[in-house]
């Protein structure tokens, strides 16, 4: 029978892949240095445009992956997918004065009933 | 009110085509509703039911035009109807005269309309023989897969007047200004 202490060790971790995070200050003056650096070269806009597109590349190629490769149906008209990928429809401010010239006009609907079952 | 049998669209649906013979799911009784759920999981419902005989007419496409087009793929998700009432069921006939002389209510500014429900006229393929009205408080919506069994079943389809004319009453169902109905 295994020692239950057992189920929360992660097995999959290995020593030599295992990276510990030190809980204190490490910054020297060396890696401030390092550090100024690398924030100069970010900030220079072709760098920064560069990276942009690297990135932007790799979104592109797992959205295509997915919608080519991919062999999950997308059939759930309530995935969040589809609303994500609408576009806004156009509205004609015609249509809205079309709509509003009506607005307090009077529904007369509850005068009529039906003797066919479905308002039981 | 419709179009010519010739004039039809056959390929494809749109806003105001009439559909012969389709289960009606609107104004589901959801307290009949009767859940399953595995002895596995009990919390979780597997399959539901309803002990009453599906009931079976004729509906009309409320869902616009292009946002069912086959063409705009993305965006069709699923197809919303409203099913007819036989308009010989009304009970009182004086009412039915008031509710059809003041459907078109773009035609003639009209105060007052019944906006639950849109007229149409009798035509030769419906079984109505003094015309229907569409309920939009009934409506439904069917998953794009019934596309094909929808279309299959199309038999009319309105006028580009007549649909803009529905169009107009179906928004002003929803948006017109909350005032109790005059008894």
């Amino acid at each position: 029978m295994s020692d239950p202490a057992e189920d929360f060790h992660d097995t999959r971790s290995r020593s030599s892949n295992v990276i510990a995070f030190p809980l204190h200050d490490t910054t020297s003056s060396s890696d401030a240095k390092l550090e100024a650096l690398m924030l100069d070269v970010l900030a220079d806009p072709q760098v920064e445009n560069r990276l942009k597109g690297i990135v932007e590349s790799a979104i592109l190629d797992a959205w295509v992956k997915t919608r080519l490769f991919s062999d999950e149906p997308r059939d759930d008209p309530f995935d969040a997918i589809y609303v994500s990928e609408l576009k806004s429809d156009k509205i004609k401010a015609s249509d809205i004065s079309r709509i509003l010239l009506y607005r307090n006009i009077s529904d007369l609907s509850g005068k009529i009933k039906f003797d066919d079952g479905w308002d039981e | 009110m419709y179009l010519d049998e010739d004039k039809i669209e056959r390929s494809g649906l749109r806003q105001g085509d009439i559909i012969s013979n389709v289960h009606l799911l609107g104004a589901i009784n959801l307290n009949a509703i009767l859940y399953s759920s595995p002895a596995s999981s009990p919390n979780q419902y597997s399959s539901w039911s309803v002990p009453v005989p599906p009931k079976f007419g004729d509906a009309i496409v409320l869902s616009h035009s292009c946002e069912i087009a086959l063409e705009n793929k993305i965006k069709v998700t699923s197809i919303i109807l409203a099913p007819l009432r036989d308009i010989h069921a009304a009970t009182d006939r004086s009412r039915v005269e008031e509710l059809i002389d003041s459907n078109l209510i773009d035609r003639s500014h009209l105060q007052a309309s019944y906006l639950k429900y849109f007229y149409l006229p009798p035509n030769i393929v419906l079984e109505y023989s003094r015309g229907a009205v569409a309920d939009f408080s009934k409506c439904f919506s069917t998953r794009k897969q019934s596309y094909e069994i929808l279309l299959k079943n199309k038999v009319a389809q309105l006028s580009e007047d007549a649909i803009s004319s529905m169009a107009l009453k179906l928004a002003l169902y929803f948006h017109r200004i909350d005032v109790i109905a005059v008894a």
